[in-house]
């Protein structure tokens, strides 16, 4: 039965490839067979595919697109993937594209059939864009990706209104997938709107790259809410992590530059705004942001709150560049104070910047509200609403 | 029931004698007796005695022969019934070194006649046997050859021959190869052969074309204890201890069974779909074990053994069988070791603490059956059998790369299991022709059952709970290899004469392994509300709340990962044949040319990340393997040897395939290559020999030269930021070193020897990888080895006897793991050992020995260099400790 199905989800594939080289445009193809209602899909993709709207397609194991091949997703389309013994992920190839674009009333959403955290392996996208690994590349945590290269504005296509639900599945014995992870993604790519909840592992990880990544919200992600290393350099901003007292959490930004060498080049650097980042209070979990193993940061407007260590630095090189300002936290607001590790930057420094400690939050709807430009979602202007959990 | 009475015949008599040196007034061991006129012979065993029965009345003509004496001829007359007895003094020969045709089989037990094999064989070899092993208290295969020249083992018991890691070497079971159950390793852990059962270890580091091709490094040949003269029986019993171990405090967790049982599980519940087993695993108790960790007080190691040899007249022919049974059980504590990581400018990563208890318990059956024909044919069967299974707990204390406090409890059982099966013959036609038949079965089997892990993770209170980062923290793993091996080997020699003959044979070799291995998480996140936080002792004991209990109501829900890429099934099969020819000028110029033809087809079923349907990758190849072997004579006592040939390193079954595989739960990440292809071997040995008069003393000198041709070297990169392994086809690389070796008798009874190597091991990488040298010596490789030793073995009246043997080793700094991210390689350190071995015979029947092993107990440190930091810091340390044995031996 099993290899009726699949038999059925290559035929299904087959079918949505040839669409995309014939019609090469968005118009209906009225004539054709529509896919079915349900629609298993796995393998390898090396033609484009359409995940049509309407249609609920099930993930069964991986789904790895292969350069050239550009795998669409329109608007309204639920990926479910099904429990299994095997891991189901979704991983775009360097030099492949996914294009998945929904709206906030018709969100794309990619979930489970088993409704806990840690139940399917998430989207990982490898890019070309530069890391600083030694050799220029690394491999995906699933299914051995290549990715780095030299191309800074590398573009892996585009995600817009999308909510992953359950990812953090077992990878191998010392991994878990995080919601959405760009590994080394240019920032020809377009990344908003994306939403990751009751995930088992990170939310949004980077492995180097430059990819940009604007309204962007973590809910109850079992590690980081957001995670850099390999030397990221985008931009971010808009962003919300949310802890809720009863989740095990653990840091809200856990930022590395490379934790195998600190002074690894490309430094990260990227350039956040708009943060509102709320912890768990865990007793033991306890960092906020966490600025280490050689990163850097230009941070604005952000509220961090709900760790007993809000703002943490720790390494020689993360703290100098923080002191002589190659690094900068500007209108920044935390409860508690900042906590360095090395003492070479300190909370003074960072009051000192005009930045805000031992303040108190008061959140409307979970994480809704702004003081003085800092924070991501006004109440006036609630971007999260209607297409998030 | 111990002493069965011999089969008499009747109308028979026995010849008894004793064979001694007249010189040293030793009894002469080794020296072979021949019925001149019958093909009836035999070898005087190690008190110099023979016996040769069922000899019809009348007169008889006794050659005694040894190399380096006399050959000697005597006339006995055989009563119609009883025995006639006779000694014989054998001169040495201090001219001539006689070159002497024996038709009884040599005892390949002793140092003599090994070291005489050795000079007299047509490739270089060299040997130790049982003999040897025993005065030099080797207690198995692995200790044994660790004192051949350039052989070292390196951690899990890999072989480096020569500076070349395990790859390229090969092991056979009297000469038939024997499959490994560890799928890390290409050789068999070479510990699962006690002495016991082991007459001799061949080495030989260069290639003749009637072995499988596939070594560059050495070919390891153990042959089995075969019956010799007399009938025996013996038993022996020992017990040990160790400095750091015994009568100290031990861990274990929950065990069910014996160590001689293998642990098992609800065998449905691992099969059945995921939906049902999160039903099935809520009602039912899976396992048999639990968390729970106990102490004990260790007790010594204990071991016993027998053997039995007997032989049978039967139908003209001679029955003979040899069988014997060891089992032995013994623990190692390690205390206060640690591991720590750094990162590339300085800064410490990670570090944990950990003690370490271990027990290991082998169980090894051998049983050799050999009928040797009126004539000089023979025919054999072997049965091997071994199980070994090392159980091991250990507790850990730490902190991770993201500072969390973490303390962890491991216990992981792992148990290797063999049976051989060998059948083989040796059939003369005529005085020209000879053939040689073997055929094997070989199954071999790795388990991992039953692996279990909590971990805690320590709050700001000084109190603990459960860590629950990760799924995987609180687990189980049962991982499960298989190996089923067939060999068939047919060989026909046609002799010109004593020494020139042309030689030719087919091989054929048909492996197949199949590997599986599920996991079980435990999501415990309830447990800490409910029952934390926890004391430190709840690190031990986990009844109260990690149990069957809990999970019925919900409070602990266990996961399964059965992944389809936690699984792999894989084959190889060679078809070969030889042709091998052996020729002789002027009895200076030995020649021995072949070439080899290998066909081989090696294949790997696997399933990439998150697919269901099965993949194959195969490698199918067909290779030439011409070999050279020159033997030049210069006069009786000094040689050359010149050697060269071509070989072949094949893809291990795991590297050819781009899976990702853990030996083990928490072991490194590897991950196979689908390009990766053979690689080659071109080899150049020069020896110079030279040979005392004595029997004993000894000189060789060898460099040798390797040309490694896409050589497969491990590599690394990162994958989503954490060290993975894999492999590939280097550019080249090469091996090149010198060898010396000294065996030489001082004074009489005194005896030295020293074998020291010194090599050089260059492999050049691409560039691109993660790794911070894209040039250095070879994984494994110690630049310098030495072995030394040195022993006393006095007979006093009687049968009194003592050995005392002092065994000294030096191993040179290598590279244990290549670092990576501007990191140095991780090196360990160069590690001196100093073992004692003290033996003493009250008489014929009972003797004991005392033993001390890691006299010195250095420190194993391993250190890593950081250049960015410029500094050098310590990874890595622990100690042995010293151990004890102390055993005794009877003969009935």
């Amino acid at each position: 039965m099993k290899k009726n199905v699949f038999k059925y989800a290559t035929l299904s594939m087959a079918l949505c490839a040839s669409f995309a080289c014939v019609s090469c445009s968005e118009e209906e193809n009225a004539g054709q067979n529509p896919p079915a209602p349900e629609t298993v899909i796995t393998g390898d993709v090396n033609e484009d595919m359409i995940l049509k709207s309407g249609v609920t397609y099930y993930l069964d194991g991986k789904l790895q697109v292969k350069a050239p091949a550009t795998l669409t997703i329109e608007p309204g389309v639920k990926i479910i993937a099904k429990y299994t013994d095997n891991i189901s992920y979704i991983l775009i190839e360097q030099g492949a594209k996914i294009n998945a674009v929904g709206t906030a009333e018709n969100p794309i959403v990619m979930t489970s059939e088993k409704e806990a955290a840690g139940s399917w392996g998430g989207l990982h996208i490898c890019g070309k864009a530069s890391i600083n690994v030694d050799g220029g590349t690394g491999r995906s945590e699933i299914g051995n990706a290549i990715y780095g290269g030299e191309v800074d504005d590398d573009n892996s296509g585009k995600l817009k209104y999308i909510r992953m639900e359950n990812t953090g599945q077992t990878l191998s014995a010392d991994t878990e997938s995080n919601g959405i992870t760009f590994y080394g993604v240019g920032n020809g790519t377009e990344v908003s709107y994306v939403q990751i909840c009751n995930g088992k592992d990170d939310g949004i990880e980077f492995f180097g790259g430059t990819v940009n990544v604007d309204h962007a919200i973590t809910v109850n992600c079992g590690d980081d809410s957001f995670d850099w290393t390999e030397g990221w350099r985008g931009e971010g901003s808009y962003w919300v992590a949310y802890q809720e007292e009863s989740a095990s959490c653990d840091c809200l930004i856990e930022a590395d530059n490379n934790g195998n060498n600190n002074d690894a080049t490309p430094v990260s650097c990227p350039k956040l705004s708009k943060l509102t980042l709320i912890g768990n209070n865990d007793a033991e979990k306890n960092y906020g942001v966490r600025l280490r193993a050689g990163t850097k940061v230009i941070m604005s407007d952000a509220q961090i709150t709900g760790k007993a260590n809000a703002l943490r630095t720790e390494t020689t090189q993360t703290e100098t560049a923080l002191k002589n300002g190659e690094a900068t936290l500007n209108n920044v607001a935390i409860s508690g104070t900042l906590s360095s590790k090395e003492g070479i930057y300190s909370n003074d420094m960072f009051v000192a910047a005009g930045n805000l400690t031992n303040q108190t939050f008061n959140f409307t709807d979970r994480f809704v509200g702004t003081t003085d430009g800092r924070g991501a979602v006004e109440t006036a202007n609630n971007w999260t609403a209607g297409w998030t959990k | 029931m111990l002493l069965i009475a011999a089969t008499q015949n009747a109308v028979a008599g026995d010849i008894k004698g004793k064979i001694m040196d007249s010189e040293l007034n030793e009894p002469l061991m080794g020296a072979a007796i021949r019925v001149v006129g019958t093909n009836k012979g035999t070898t005087a065993d190690l008190d110099g005695n023979f016996v040769l029965k069922g000899l019809k009345k009348g007169e008889y003509t006794l050659q005694i022969s040894y190399i380096s004496f006399h050959t000697q001829t005597i006339t006995v007359s055989v009563p119609n019934k009883g025995e006639v007895s006779v000694t014989v003094d054998m001169k040495p020969d201090n001219k001539e070194l006689n070159e002497v045709t024996v038709t009884a089989r040599k005892n390949l037990e002793l140092e003599r006649v090994l070291l005489a094999e050795r000079k007299q064989a047509s490739i270089a070899i060299e040997n130790l046997g049982a003999g040897e092993m025993s005065i030099k208290g080797l207690s198995n295969v692995q200790e044994g050859v660790k004192r051949i020249t350039g052989i070292s083992v390196a951690e899990a018991g890999q072989l480096i021959v020569r500076g070349l890691g395990d790859r390229y070497s090969i092991t056979t079971l009297n000469g038939m190869p024997i499959a490994s159950p560890n799928p890390d390793n290409k050789l068999i852990p070479l510990d699962i052969f006690p002495s016991s059962t082991v007459q001799n270890i061949t080495v030989s580091k260069v290639y003749s074309a009637t072995t499988f091709a596939d070594y560059s490094g050495a070919h390891v040949d153990i042959g089995t204890k075969e019956h010799a003269t007399e009938d025996f029986f013996s038993l022996s019993i020992g017990t040990g201890g160790n400095s750091q171990t015994t009568f100290q405090e031990r861990y274990q967790m929950d065990r069910s069974g014996t160590l001689f049982t293998t642990p098992g599980m609800d065998q449905k519940a691992a099969n059945m779909s995921l939906i049902d087993f999160d039903n099935y695993a809520r009602k039912n108790n899976l396992f048999e074990t639990s968390f729970q960790t106990k102490k004990y007080m260790t007790l010594p190691n204990i071991d016993g053994s027998f053997g039995l040899g007997k032989n049978f007249e039967l139908n003209r022919g001679t029955l003979s069988l040899l069988t014997s049974m060891g089992v032995s059980t013994g623990f190692n504590t390690v205390h206060d070791a640690f591991v720590k990581t750094f990162e590339a400018t300085g800064n410490q990563k990670s570090e944990y603490y950990y003690n370490k208890y271990s027990q290991d318990n082998k169980l090894t059956g051998l049983m050799n059956l050999g009928y040797q024909f009126k004539k000089a044919d023979r025919i054999g069967g072997t049965f091997f059998y071994a199980r070994n299974v090392s159980d091991t707990y250990m507790d850990r204390n730490g902190v991770d790369e993201e500072e969390h406090v973490l303390s962890g409890s491991h216990q992981t059982t792992h148990i290797y299991m063999l049976q051989n099966y060998q059948l083989h013959g040796h059939h003369e036609f005529g005085s020209k022709w000879r053939t040689d038949w073997g055929g094997s079965y070989n199954r071999s089997s790795s388990n991992e059952p039953d692996r279990r892990q909590v971990m805690f993770q320590r709050t700001q209170d000084g109190k603990y709970k459960l860590f629950t980062l990760n799924q995987q923290e609180t687990m189980r793993y049962f991982g499960n290899l298989n190996e089923n091996e067939w060999v068939g080997d047919l060989k026909a020699a046609y002799h010109f004469n004593d020494k020139d003959k042309l030689q030719a044979g087919f091989s054929y070799k048909n492996k197949s392994r199949d590997f599986s291995s599920i996991s079980y998480y435990y999501d415990l996140e309830k447990l800490n509300s409910l029952y934390g936080p926890f004391e430190h002792d709840n690190i031990y004991n986990t009844d109260a709340f990690l149990n069957f209990d809990e999970v019925q109501k919900g409070n602990i829900t266990i996961s399964r990962n059965k992944v389809p890429s936690n699984s792999y099934q894989a084959g190889n099969i060679i078809y070969a044949g030889f042709l091998d020819a052996n020729v002789t000028w002027a009895d200076k110029l030995l020649l021995n040319a072949g070439v080899r033809m290998e066909s081989s087809s090696q294949w790997v079923y696997y399933y990439e990340d998150g697919s269901s349907q099965q993949k194959k990758r195969e490698l199918n190849t067909n290779d030439f393997f011409p070999a050279l072997n020159i033997k030049y004579e210069m006069n009786k006592k000094n040689s050359l040897r010149l050697a060269a040939s071509r070989t072949v390193t094949r893809p291990s079954f795991i590297e050819m395939a781009p899976f990702r595989y853990q030996e083990s739960y928490g072991s490194a990440n590897l991950r196979g290559n689908a390009n990766l292809n053979n690689g080659y071997n071109y080899n150049v040995d020069l020896r110079y020999e030279w040979f005392g008069n004595n029997g004993t003393d000894m000189i060789a000198v060898t460099g040798y030269y390797k040309y490694l041709e896409t050589p497969i070297e491990r590599t690394q990169w990162t994958s989503g930021g954490a060290r993975e392994y894999s492999f590939q086809n280097a550019d080249d690389g090469l091996a090149a070193g010198i060898e010396l070796e000294i065996k030489k008798n001082i004074i009489k009874n005194l005896n030295a020897s020293i074998n020291a190597s010194y090599m050089y091991t260059n492999v050049q990488l691409p560039e691109g990888g993660v790794y911070t040298n894209t040039e250095r010596q070879l994984q494994g490789a110690s630049p310098y080895l030495v072995n030394a030793d040195i022993s006393y073995t006095p007979t006093f009246k009687k049968d009194r006897k003592l050995t005392l043997a002092l065994l000294y080793n030096l191993q040179g700094e290598r590279i244990q793991a290549v670092g990576i991210a501007q990191q140095g390689d991780v090196v360990q350190e160069a590690i001196n050992t100093l073992n004692l071995n003290i033996g003493y015979q009250f008489n014929k029947k009972l003797s004991a020995k005392i033993q001390v092993k890691n006299l010195t107990n250095s420190d194993i440190v391993m250190t890593q260099e950081l250049p960015e930091a410029n500094k050098t810091v310590e990874v890595e340390r622990y100690k042995e400790g010293i151990s004890f044995d102390f055993g005794l031996n009877y003969k009935f």
